[in-house]
């Protein structure tokens, strides 16, 4: 996924948004109730059925991307359009609440759009910014390469390290057991393991090799060689764990509550007709 | 000793390789270290791990360090071997064997080898969301099902639970009823108006079925005094019976009343009412500021009747009210004052006489005896100064003079030179029949004159129309005096109690009690605007008028007036 859905057609889904939330907003300065603005007012009916029609066309969106194949509007256009009319939703659903809000279901489904719409813009950011923070980071690698060039330092480490001390040994196992890429969500988002046996294994290894001489310096200081490029490849790696999961991360809010948002929605229209 | 030491190494399709060595040496050391005979190349072994010596009593292993040694599963120190004993070392397995002519034999076997790093890096590390959360489908199907139990299905439950009905809310009370009734709340679209409160937390005690507005009976099972707009058997068009009282009065809307306000709801009709109904006599108007129509008092025409007429304070023929009253402000309310008959000279302001109402919206009617009696006072000879005439009552009147007189007469000593002389004899002697008919006969001429004088002339006829009739009695015109010339519209006195009485009273230079002293619609223009006025007070159509006219026909219908 390039850019160029943030200015397709030059920037035609833009305009579209900005006109509707124009319209939108001059109708209701223009509109004076005989009570104070709310969604039970005609442009309050007219604000809300054209919000909950965006609403139900925007996550149309997820059925349409898994389409693949050719269809007669480019997935680009649909994106841009989605993106551009998504945004414009602020607007109109703030002026068909008439600025009223409470602690109800209606604003619940206020509330849910907002948070639906600004991962959204947060899903922008993140198609714009990390697939070049990520090729940046992994430098022609893949995540698999990283771990296999791991497990690779791993061998050596146990080769340089089999005539040195136990203790080093024991750190070394450590490192070579225990010691993992990613993990839980807050690991994965993180991109950081602040218990890392490698680091743990090459700290203890450093201090070791400063107070040495001779030739089990030198083989130390080996060992330093390899757990530095070792201690490096798992922050890569890391990171590139995070990018993936912060480009995935912001899905798991954007989807599940835009259809809480349905549900709410649904609720919504339901009760404000079931007690007229 | 002599060890036959053989290494086996199982082959990826099944058997075993076997290499065999001969050490001789006084002690076996087995670690991971280069000088180890038995070299155990793993890093979970110490680098000297154990050593097998040939004491007194036998072969005996012994620990060096803290690795792990175990002889036949059991942990140890040190313990004696004997044929078949099984030695665990970390990952590695020995075994004693028979020597084949050397001491004894050794098994070597690693049998739990460090294994493929890459695939236990691999298994070890959860790179992707989808494995360590679930799934965005789950948390959609978790999330949207949890919203439609709580703020749909709940509430639709909650809805066929709660009674229903403004009585049965107001029974249950406020805050009572388990919180399954109550879970319809989360449907509320916005604060109740404050009087509603009180048993708005139930919605069924409006909202009494689903898909359909709140029916007119829920409002007028407490208001049930709300009338009609306009006279619908003249004005159609203005019956209101029809209508939801909530296509006016529109809840959730904050705390403030749910009256409409908004002088744009008046004059979507007012605007143009006269080409509703040729029968409509009220001006058109937009707006309070710009063109309200002039005032149009009812002045009583006839007091004898009450007929009244409205009557333009623009009118060409001037609006005259014609209560039966003579009373001239203008000398009333004279700036140097007036001569009281026993106070000196009195200023009289307006309140001297108009006493606001408790409610201080208008004032209490004039009272002859409390407004005006003080200073004119009904006496009627000067004989008697502490005796008045009876207000009000001209027959009665008549009839004290009468008493008065004759009481003189038979008494005597009358001072006047015209009058009989049985009346002037002195008192206490007693009188004949013929003297007594005689004193009475000028008691009673006497009664007369004096009644043409104070009825006719002095007193009553200073305020009153007085006429006399063919036998000589004398009547007095009737009287009414209007107590609101626009009862359309609620004045409030009291909120307009900082400004003086003469701002819109013109009483001062009024020097008839048919003057009208009303202001016209431009006085109150000058500080009262429209709705929308900028720099006056903003004023809609209610601040003056009400929607519901308390003198037209009730709106609740009989069914309804059943229900309570």
């Amino acid at each position: 996924m390039n850019d160029s859905f943030i200015d397709f057609g030059r920037f035609r889904y833009l305009k579209l948004a900005l006109a509707l939330a124009a319209v939108a907003i001059v109708v209701y300065a223009l509109h004076h109730p005989l009570v104070a603005p709310n969604g039970g007012t005609w442009l309050g009916y007219t604000l809300g059925g054209i919000s909950l029609a965006l609403v139900l066309w925007l996550m149309y969106f997820g059925v349409r991307k898994r389409t693949y194949g050719p269809g007669h509007v480019k997935l680009e256009a649909w994106l841009s359009a989605h993106v551009y009319l998504g945004a414009s939703l602020l607007v109109l659903a703030t002026l068909h609440a008439g600025f009223r809000f409470g602690w109800n279901v209606h604003t619940l489904a206020y509330v849910l759009m907002v948070v639906v719409i600004v991962s959204g813009f947060f899903g922008v950011i993140v198609y714009r910014r990390y697939p070049r923070l990520m090729t940046d980071n992994r430098r022609g690698m893949t995540l698999d390469a990283m771990l296999s060039q791991i497990a690779e330092v791993d061998r050596e480490c146990r080769d340089v390290g089999m005539p040195l001390g136990d203790e080093i040994n024991r750190a070394l196992l450590e490192s070579s057991q225990r010691t993992s890429v990613g993990g839980g969500v807050i690991r994965q988002i993180s991109g950081r393991d602040p218990h890392c046996p490698s680091e743990a294994a090459l700290a203890r290894v450093r201090l070791l090799a400063d107070a040495s001489h001779g030739e089990r310096a030198a083989e130390l200081r080996q060992l330093v060689t390899l757990l530095t490029r070792k201690v490096e490849l798992l922050h890569r790696a890391r990171r590139d764990v995070q990018i993936a999961a912060l480009m995935k991360v912001w899905l798991f809010v954007h989807v599940p509550l835009a259809f809480a948002l349905l549900a709410a929605l649904a609720a919504h229209v339901i009760a404000v007709f079931f007690y007229w | 000793m002599n060890i036959l030491i053989s290494y086996l190494t199982r082959k990826r399709r099944g058997g075993l390789a076997r290499k065999d060595e001969i050490v001789s040496t006084d002690i076996l050391r087995l670690g991971r270290g280069a000088d180890c005979n038995l070299h155990l190349p793993d890093q979970r072994i110490l680098l000297s791990h154990a050593q097998i010596v040939d004491r007194p009593g036998g072969y005996f292993i012994e620990a060096l360090g803290p690795g792990d040694l175990r002889v036949n599963g059991i942990a140890t120190q040190a313990a004696r071997l004997a044929q078949d004993d099984r030695i665990s070392i970390g990952p590695y397995e020995l075994q004693v064997v028979g020597g084949e002519g050397q001491d004894f034999g050794l098994t070597v076997e690693l049998v739990r080898p460090l294994g493929d790093d890459l695939a236990q890096l691999r298994a070890r590390s959860r790179t992707s969301l989808r494995r360590v959360a679930m799934s965005v489908r789950g948390w959609s199907w978790v999330l949207a099902s949890a919203v439609l139990l709580l703020f749909l299905a709940l509430p639709v439950v909650a809805h066929f639970v709660h009674p229903v009905g403004v009585k049965s809310a107001l029974m249950s009370g406020s805050g009572g009823g388990s919180p399954l009734s109550r879970a319809d709340s989360v449907w509320i679209t916005g604060a109740l108006s404050g009087p509603h409160r009180f048993f708005g937390d139930n919605c069924g005690a409006c909202h009494q079925v689903a898909f359909a507005k709140v029916p007119n009976e829920a409002c007028l099972t407490c208001h049930t005094n709300v009338r009609h707009h306009a006279d619908t058997a003249k004005f159609a068009f203005a019956d209101i019976a029809g209508r939801n009282c909530e296509s006016c009065h529109r809840e959730h809307n904050g705390p403030e009343p749910i009256v409409l306000r908004d002088q744009a709801f008046c004059v979507s009709c007012h605007g143009d009412l006269k080409s509703r109904s040729p029968a409509v006599t009220v001006g058109n108007v937009t707006d309070f500021g710009r063109d309200h129509p002039q005032f149009r008092p009812r002045v009583i025409q006839d007091a004898a009747t009450g007929a009244v007429q409205r009557v333009s304070l623009d009118a060409d023929a001037k609006a005259q009210e014609h209560s039966g009253l003579k009373f001239p402000h203008d000398k009333h309310l004279k700036p140097e004052g007036l001569r009281s008959p026993d106070k000196g000279m009195v200023k009289l302001d307006c309140a001297s006489c108009h006493k606001p109402d408790a409610a201080g919206v208008g004032f209490l009617p004039i009272r002859m005896s409390v407004d005006c009696q003080g200073c004119h006072a009904l006496r009627f000879d000067g004989r008697a100064p502490d005796r008045e005439l009876p207000h009000g009552k001209p027959v009665e009147a008549m009839r004290v003079l009468q008493d008065f007189y004759a009481g003189l007469a038979l008494r005597g000593e009358v001072q006047d030179q015209n009058a009989p002389e049985v009346t002037r004899r002195r008192p206490g002697q007693p009188l004949a029949e013929s003297e007594r008919k005689e004193a009475l006969a000028w008691a009673t001429s006497r009664a007369k004159e004096q009644a043409d004088l104070v009825i006719g002339k002095a007193l009553c006829a200073g305020c009153h129309t007085v006429n006399q009739g063919a036998d000589g009695t004398w009547a007095v015109a009737p009287v009414k005096l209007a107590d609101r010339w626009l009862p359309a519209g609620a004045f409030v006195h009291n909120k307009h109690a900082s400004v003086s009485c003469d701002t819109c009273h013109d009483a001062r230079k009024s020097d008839a009690a048919t003057d009208v002293l009303l202001p016209r619609v431009q006085t109150c223009q000058n500080c009262h605007g429209g709705e929308a006025a900028a720099g006056k007070v903003p004023s809609t159509c209610i601040s003056c008028h009400s929607f519901h006219r308390p003198d037209m026909a009730p709106l609740a219908t009989q069914k309804s007036a059943d229900a309570k």
